[in-house]
């Protein structure tokens, strides 16, 4: 039953793909300008744009431009950057590690304090807790995290100098040899705690100000849920029985509540990609979002669609992780 | 014996007045709609409220803190910052509710036309909303604004984009379930034909829901208008739109706090207010939903 649902699963998220492809294929096709022109420079003759855009296959039909652009991305190829003339593919495989770590740190962060943060909420109900917890999750569904960002380095960089405002090292730090890219990880396997400690100070505040949005919400939704679940049936027979409070909440209650967390996560993760585009900027962070942001400035196409691209398929991806954690965890589902 | 009307029309005047009383019983509630009052009034009459012109620069008064001439300072080419963001609050509400308006209008005609045909129809349309929501939200508004061009427009017609297809989902689910209710069914025997059923029978009783949503919605609209403003997609210069206000801003934020200041908290004001009236509205009408949304 279960393979059965992956398998059916499998199959949408292909079709979906190749619509995200068809789509940002169009989205390309928009683009304003001709791109054999802009290829060949302004000087060129008209008979060496033609050559060009013969060359580049811009002369045949789109439906011909499309399975050619498909097999183009099946093979990894997603174009030269405009400005730098390398190839897009190998970009982003050095700018996405630093994107991965922040928005990991930033989903880890929105977990660890959201989840008890809203299990607490949700059991003292109307209490001072509960009552400062709704409000702080209030301001962070409500701030923009670019903003939020900026103030952050403000105060604790600029004015208190606790923590480290940009980057994701500092300048007497050495890196650690790269085995992921993701500097936490990296340090840890050659045993340098002082590159480890370094790179966690400087993950602070952009985490910090990337999953204060979800962590809003996953605080939010455990509240949410857990108050409705422990109206349940079940959580009044095993009171009943005699259990302990703290036993029924986290024996009963909590694992059934947490199952929609868990796909605001997943959904999050898409967010946090997104998001990621403003708060990378604002602390010099070298991840696939300053990187989409230098495509979009100078109106590298095939940077922006390259990234868009990558980034979609990652967020497919976690999503069809997290329906089958769903479906493992809730027989329910796989029958719907 | 009572008669069904005797009933039934007491019932439902007294449950409308009991919902519109929780939503007023609601403190978080009524501060959202002070809020968003405040906010449209000011928006309206924006052009008597501000004490400078919005666009005007005067290089002598560049960079002023907060003040009596200028209550929330001056930004680095001497325009007053109180009177942009002011003047910003039309282009931000404008954006909100012109986004949410022609989301709602393509999600509502998609989603009704897919849940009340049913077969290929639906299947075909679905497909295509499902590929939009594949994308991670802000990355598509951002690729889309990038192909489109910079500006205010484009950037509102890429956040449409992005919005339409939770509405066709909303939608849709809800006339799964409509279409087989009785009066519709009455209707149909009467002869009426599916688009008379969807515009007058079917699509009127999703109004309640999508108006929950909408109004959760218009936050977030403005949030991510004033976020492709933030990235130089939106709004562009000489406009006050608070996005790109702060954008022109950070660099000063080190010297001169308020430039960037103020027009965030504008946004994050702006934000709740709207986020407070959705989820007071959404707990009135259905006291057993929580806070599970998605961001």
């Amino acid at each position: 039953m279960l393979l059965r649902y992956v398998v059916r699963r499998l199959l949408l998220a292909v079709i979906v793909l190749l619509g995200v492809t068809f789509l940002t294929f169009a989205v390309s096709q928009l683009i304003p300008g001709d791109p054999a022109r802009l290829a060949a420079g302004p000087h060129a003759s008209e008979a060496s744009v033609e050559r060009l855009r013969r060359e580049y296959g811009l002369d045949r039909p789109w439906p011909v431009q499309y399975v050619d652009f498909l097999g183009r991305l099946s093979r990894g190829n997603l174009g030269r950057s405009v400005q730098t003339d390398r190839p897009v593919r190998d970009e982003i495989g050095d700018y996405f590690p630093a994107t991965a770590e922040l928005t990991l740190a930033a989903i880890a962060l929105a977990c660890a304090v959201g989840i008890p943060v809203g299990v607490l909420s949700a059991v003292w109900r109307n209490s001072w807790l509960d009552h400062s917890a709704r409000l702080f999750s209030l301001l962070g569904v409500a701030v923009p995290s670019f903003w939020l960002g900026l103030l952050l380095e403000f105060v604790f960089y600029y004015r208190l100098g606790w923590l480290p405002g940009e980057g994701r090292l500092g300048l007497v730090t050495t890196a650690p040899p790269s085995r992921t890219g993701l500097l936490l990880i990296d340090s840890v396997i050659v045993g340098d705690m002082n590159a480890f400690g370094d790179a966690l100070l400087h993950l602070v505040l952009p985490a910090v100000a990337l999953g204060y949005n979800s962590l809003a919400l996953v605080t939010r939704t455990t509240r949410a849920n857990l108050l409705e679940v422990l109206h349940e049936d079940f959580v009044r027979t095993a009171h009943a029985k005699g259990l302990r409070t703290r036993s029924v909440i986290f024996g009963h209650a909590l694992r059934n509540a947490l199952l929609p967390t868990l796909t605001i996560i997943g959904l999050q993760f898409g967010y946090l990609l997104g998001g990621a585009i403003l708060v990378e900027t604002i602390f010099a962070w070298p991840g696939i979002g300053t990187y989409a942001l230098n495509g979009i400035l100078n109106l590298d196409f095939p940077v922006i669609l390259g990234v868009t691209t990558t980034v979609t398929l990652i967020f497919l991806v976690v999503n069809l992780i997290v329906d089958v954690l769903y479906a493992t965890l809730d027989p329910r589902v796989r029958y719907a | 014996m009572l008669s069904y009307e005797r009933l039934a029309l007491p019932r439902l005047a007294s449950g409308r007045s009991r919902t519109f009383r929780r939503v007023l019983r609601d403190p978080l509630t009524v501060a959202g709609c002070g809020i968003v009052a405040v906010l449209a009034a000011v928006a309206i009459a924006a052009p008597w409220l501000t004490l400078h012109n919005p666009i005007l620069i005067d290089l002598h008064e560049r960079l002023l803190p907060p003040g009596p001439g200028h209550p929330l300072g001056t930004d680095d080419l001497g325009r007053d910052i109180y009177s942009r963001i002011i003047a910003g609050s039309r282009i931000s509400l404008q954006a909100g509710f012109l986004v949410l308006i022609f989301a709602v209008a393509i999600g509502t005609l998609v989603g009704g036309v897919s849940g009340y045909l049913g077969g290929w129809a639906e299947e075909a349309m679905m497909r295509v909303t499902d590929m939009f929501l594949a994308f991670p939200p802000l990355v598509l508004a951002m690729a889309v604004a990038a192909a489109l061009g910079r500006g205010l427009t484009n950037a509102m017609i890429a956040v449409v984009f992005v919005w339409w297809p939770w509405y066709a989902r909303l939608v849709r689910s809800q006339v799964l379930t409509l279409k087989e209710r009785e009066y519709v069914l009455a209707a149909r025997a009467q002869g009426a034909g599916p688009a008379k059923i969807l515009v007058r029978h079917v699509l009127p009783n999703t109004s309640s829901q999508i108006v929950v949503q909408a109004s959760l919605d218009v936050g977030y609209a403005i949030l991510v208008t004033a976020s492709l403003g933030f990235i130089g997609l939106g709004a562009q210069p000489p406009l006050p739109e608070w996005g790109a206000m702060i954008a022109q801003g950070r660099t000063y934020l080190l010297d001169d706090w308020w430039y960037p200041t103020f027009p965030g908290l504008a946004i994050m004001l702006t934000v709740l207010g709207f986020n407070l009236i959705g989820d007071g509205l959404r707990d009135a009408l259905d006291p057993r939903s929580g806070g599970g949304r998605r961001g």
